[in-house]
């Protein structure tokens, strides 16, 4: 395989969710790259069988295989270890934030309502995983 | 000389009449002169019938009352109605051997041709008052809280430990309703409740099984327990309500639950906290999730069709952005509020005052607004959780700033001192206050005394701080008048008596 890596890997199950976080790295100027897999199962495809992403952009809670579990297998495999993964959910339990932390998540933030304020959310986000602390390629 | 009786009431038809009656009756002419008493007036007052007729009336009050007596006379006589006499006064009779007792008077009057006649029915009260006394003696001197009810609900008698528990002085519970003294949320199934008390009255515990709460003066809510008994008296039947505050007792159970290990129990626990831990998880991705997209919708339809839309048309759809936002601030107080409730509590020592000028930093550094005066006392510390007060004072210095904004220049005052165990803080603003009237409203969530088009927020900020501060067994309460400022407190356990 000699593709180029997507920038971003979006996993987001919600498709509203998913449209508007692609509204807002485009209006980030990072919507060119950005491949968007639907659930946990697609996304370890995904991580395994394309060049690694810069960023991975990972909800939570999906059905079947959930974010926790995706973590745990690409934190666990060698290929796909050093793609920093920034969990983006809605849930704001400490539960969730101390189960992501430990699954090897690189951040973990809380999905705002408003589309502003998550905006610049995600302009940071993008901003220092692609731009200021880059990752080795594998 | 003809003498003309027609119309004359016949006085031995009236002395008849009055004789008969089954409680003591005097008739007075217009000057006070005694025309006719009964058998139970003389034996009430001690006298024969000959002594008293004829004599002034006055020779049956105490000499203290004597001298105002005629003038009240003649008033009545000149606005001549039935009514109870000597309104709001206690008033007493004086019998030949010189002893006052206590009385009660309907007056009525008896128009005849040569001049009005007062009929006055007079009954003794001394055995009613005894019981009453003896009630008073015995409800002062109980060392808990003591409120007598009467049938309609109203506060008849207080004792000293009931106007400490509840903040009110005697004179502002007696008559008033008992609800009063109740939480809002008890109220509207709490008049049902005593009337089925009342159809089978019995000495008992209230609430059985309810945790109870009574609300103070300054809209705090005590946790209580009441014991019920019926008492019947001459005037009737009271309800009398002993009080017991348990705030104290609350939190020992507490410790004994978190301390004794019991696995049944801590399972029991730790369901309930799975269940409300599942239900703030479906508040905070359930919801947050249509509401977020509900605001990005919006935005983007703005964004990519503004061309489409008129003036009326971008308005709307600001509306719509603006309301899921708020709908977003809201559920993440709610959720807030519910992480508050189950948290643990670290408790650490709490160095107050640096805690509440860190929070002064940070609102200073945000500027808002820019012009706030900050009078910072040195507080005394306290202990507790260290995240939980930071919410705290973050609240209260945000709500002083918020209700104090249009002022010039805003000011805020905060101290603190230790009184006997407790520490108590103060948070005072001269904002535009609010009627003590709604104290009761102040700590409920969502309950908001001001438009939110005046002062924005949630109205979750100070029902944060009330469930820290009870889950600390503190108190809270606050003092505000409209337009003359607002001043919060609080009160917790000192240092020295928690650990």
């Amino acid at each position: 395989m000699n593709e180029e890596p997507a920038s971003i890997l979006l996993v987001e199950d919600n498709p509203q969710d998913a449209e508007i976080m692609l509204h807002v790295l485009r209006e980030n100027g990072f919507g060119n790259d950005v491949e968007v897999v639907r659930d946990g199962v697609a996304a370890i495809d995904f991580a395994r069988n394309h060049p690694a992403p810069r960023l991975m952009l990972l909800d939570l809670k999906m059905p079947k295989v959930d974010g926790i579990e995706v973590l745990g297998a690409l934190k666990a495999d060698e290929r796909t270890r050093s793609v920093p993964i920034v969990v983006l959910t809605s849930s704001s339990q400490e539960s969730d934030v101390r189960e992501a932390y430990r699954s090897g998540a690189n951040g973990y933030v809380v999905k705002p309502v408003d589309i502003d304020a998550f905006g610049k959310i995600v302009g940071a986000i993008g901003a220092y995983w692609l731009d200021v602390n880059r990752v080795p390629r594998q | 000389m003809r003498r003309i009786r027609v119309n004359r009431p016949d006085s031995r038809h009236l002395a008849l009449i009055v004789d008969a009656a089954p409680i003591a009756i005097i008739v007075a002419d217009a000057d006070g002169m005694l025309r006719i008493v009964n058998e139970q007036a003389q034996k009430l007052f001690g006298y024969e019938r000959d002594e008293l007729l004829g004599q002034p009336v006055e020779m049956l009050l105490p000499s203290r009352f004597r001298k105002g007596h005629p003038g009240l006379r003649s008033a009545y006589v000149e606005a001549a109605s039935s009514r109870p006499m000597g309104a709001g006064r206690e008033l007493f009779g004086l019998r030949k051997d010189g002893v006052e007792f206590p009385i009660e008077i309907g007056l009525n009057p008896f128009p005849t041709p040569d001049g009005l006649l007062v009929l006055a029915a007079v009954i003794d009260i001394s055995e009613r008052k005894q019981v009453e006394e003896h009630l008073r003696l015995i409800i002062d001197a109980a060392p808990n809280a003591k409120v007598l009810v009467d049938t309609g609900g109203r506060i008849t008698l207080v004792n000293a430990e009931a106007e400490r528990l509840f903040g009110y002085t005697r004179d502002e519970l007696l008559d008033q309703p008992v609800d009063a003294l109740l939480p809002e949320r008890f109220r509207r199934g709490h008049a049902g409740m005593r009337a089925s008390y009342l159809d089978a009255p019995s000495t008992r515990a209230m609430g059985a099984g309810r945790d109870l709460y009574g609300l103070r003066k300054d809209g705090g809510e005590v946790p209580i327990e009441i014991g019920l008994g019926p008492i019947d008296t001459p005037k009737g039947q009271f309800v009398l309500a002993s009080i017991i505050d348990i705030t104290e007792r609350k939190h020992a159970e507490g410790l004994r639950l978190a301390s004794a290990g019991v696995l049944a129990h801590n399972a029991e626990l730790e369901a309930l906290n799975n269940e409300l831990e599942s239900f703030s998880y479906s508040v905070s991705h359930d919801l947050r999730a249509p509401v977020r997209a509900i605001n990005g919708f919006a935005r983007m339809l703005q964004k990519r069709h503004a061309g489409g839309l008129d003036a009326e048309g971008k308005r709307l759809l600001d509306v719509v952005q603006n309301e899921s936002t708020r709908m977003g601030v809201l559920i993440d107080d709610i959720l807030e509020l519910s992480r508050l409730g189950r948290q643990e509590i670290r408790i650490t020592r709490l160095d107050m005052s640096a805690l509440v000028r860190e929070v002064v930093r940070e609102h200073s550094a945000r500027a808002e607004p820019s012009n706030a005066v900050f009078e910072l006392e040195a507080l005394p510390p306290a202990s507790g959780d260290l995240v939980q007060f930071q919410r705290v004072w973050d609240n209260l210095v945000s709500n002083a700033l918020k209700y104090s904004r249009n002022s010039r220049p805003p000011t805020i005052r905060i101290w603190g001192e230790l009184d006997g165990e407790n520490v108590v803080y103060h948070v005072a603003d001269n904002g535009v206050g609010f009627d003590m009237k709604y104290a009761n409203k102040l700590f409920g969530v969502f309950s908001r005394l001001h438009a939110s088009e005046e002062f924005a927020g949630t109205g979750v900020g100070l029902a944060i701080v009330y469930r820290v501060i009870m889950r600390h067994r503190g108190r809270i309460w606050a003092d505000a008048a409209v337009d003359r400022g607002a001043t919060f407190s609080f009160s917790l356990p000192s240092v020295s008596t928690h650990e």
